[in-house]
């Protein structure tokens, strides 16, 4: 075999830099790409589940609670209270929701509404507004 | 680095996995029939059925607390504000000494709010609630509370005509038009004071949220401080908190625009009352008060919310252990040092 032959070329580099490259591509992928995780909408009405809506289905549903009722949304991965008779309408203003362990609460009708699955994001415990 | 830190000791935690046998586990519970709003507990304790328990002579307490507040119902058996209202300019009332406790409370928060957060203001409060309530059951018909009703009202609201006496524990309204609307302290003095109960009776970690009005106990069960997230008053805006903190044992507590509304002609009115003028106070947008007393953190964002952020900036330096975060009129947010001090880091 000729020395020349194995002397270090810099095209050498090409190979264990691209598969380098690849690599931290796709583990920096992997990082962010946004987990595919299930989640859905329960909806409790005086404490009792009446409801569990997965969060990739659009719906619309209306329920009847402490004697009116209130319109729950499903849109977009998002959940919301769009419509409700209640006398404070906090619910309604309520912004919609799709992080595991956010609510929206409707108290005059006892309505809770919970995003439940696996948590991939960090929620603030409580929330003050 | 820091991130890197934070996700070795997150490996950390999952690889250890489960909490020891006996370490406390973290309870919740969801009260919806007090204060108008949704109360939640939360709390760690190692045995259920203890927290089950507490958690009842919790609810009890609130409940009580709520009817003695109530300016709007009358109940069995009670002596509340709303019976203190009906008797105004008869005969003094004798009353329960939580609620002597508070129309006190309520007294201090009036002098240092120079007067702008004022319990005695029933009078013209309850004109805006009625035309709030009248709104929302009909909204084609909705309409401001009249001008001049407003003005007559405002005649009405000396905090000096609430004879307190101690002594025979009464309370008396001198003035048959006044009456008292405790809506801007009540929740937070309360939570403050279910808060101080926890304290000593139930749980050293812990955390209750009376309508967004949190209050901590302790840290939470890992040892890490409570996580709380500041709503933005935005809604256009995608960010949903405009702050969050940790907190260890402190109050938050928020005033803002959004809360308690109705339209009338497609404008919409919030609850928050200027005694100046006796309309919504329209300065900011919200008001957020950091500091260990939830009635005051309670009474104070509700002051803040009631004059311009200077003035309020000034308050907030005269005060010890007091921190305040303002989102102005275009949504510009303004914290002190001590506010920002507390934020949460990413």
């Amino acid at each position: 075999m000729d020395a020349a032959k194995l002397k270090f070329k810099p095209m050498d580099l090409l190979i264990p830099t691209a598969a380098l490259v690849v690599a931290v591509v796709i583990l920096v992928l992997n990082f962010t790409r946004e987990q595919p995780s299930e989640k859905w909408a329960e909806v409790r009405i005086g404490g009792q589940t009446v409801a569990v809506l997965p969060l990739d289905e659009n719906t619309e549903a209306v329920y009847e609670a402490g004697g009116g009722h209130n319109h729950v949304t499903v849109q977009d991965g998002k959940v919301l209270v769009s419509a409700a008779d209640c006398s404070t309408q906090v619910c309604v203003r309520s912004r919609a929701i799709s992080r595991v362990g956010e609510s929206i609460v409707c108290a005059p009708h006892g309505l809770v509404v919970t995003v439940v699955g696996e948590r991939t994001e960090t929620v603030p415990d409580l929330i003050v507004r | 680095m820091k991130r890197l830190i934070c996700v070795c000791l997150a490996l950390l935690l999952l690889m250890t996995g489960c909490d020891g046998l006996g370490a406390p586990a973290q309870y919740s519970e969801l009260y919806v029939d007090t204060f108008d709003t949704v109360v939640q507990l939360v709390a760690y304790d190692s045995d259920e059925q203890h927290f089950r328990e507490q958690a009842e002579e919790f609810h009890r307490l609130l409940q009580e607390y709520d009817r003695l507040y109530d300016i709007y119902t009358a109940y069995d058996g009670v002596n509340n504000l709303y019976e203190v209202n009906r008797q105004a300019g008869v005969a003094p009332v004798k009353v329960d000494d939580r609620i002597l406790d508070l129309l006190e409370f309520g007294k201090e928060v009036y002098t240092l709010s120079g007067g702008k957060v004022n319990i005695a203001a029933g009078a013209v409060l309850s004109l805006w609630h009625q035309a709030r309530t009248a709104g929302l059951n009909d909204p084609a018909n909705a309409a401001l509370p009249d001008a001049s009703a407003l003005a007559e009202a405002s005649k009405h609201t000396a905090i000096e005509d609430m004879v307190i006496d101690r002594q025979a524990g009464t309370v008396f309204l001198r003035d048959p038009a006044m009456s008292l609307d405790v809506g801007a302290i009540a929740k937070g003095y309360a939570t403050e004071q279910l808060c101080l109960w926890i304290e000593r009776n139930a749980w050293s970690q812990a955390a209750v949220s009376a309508g967004g009005n949190v209050r901590t106990v302790g840290s939470k069960g890992d040892g890490t401080p409570w996580v709380i997230g500041v709503e933005n008053p935005n809604r256009d805006d995608k960010q949903a908190y405009v702050a969050t903190l940790c907190l260890t044992g402190q109050a938050l507590v928020t005033s803002g625009d959004y809360q308690r509304t109705y339209t009338v002609d497609g404008v919409l009115y919030h609850h928050i009352i200027d005694p100046a003028t006796c309309m919504p106070a329209d300065y900011v947008h919200s008001t957020t008060v950091l500091c260990d007393d939830s009635g005051l953190a309670d009474a104070l964002s509700t002051a803040l919310f009631l004059m311009p952020v200077a003035d309020g900036q000034a308050l907030v330096a005269s005060l010890e252990g007091v921190e305040a975060l303002w989102v102005t009129d275009d949504y510009q947010t303004i914290m002190t040092d001590g506010f920002e001090a507390a934020q949460k880091e990413e």
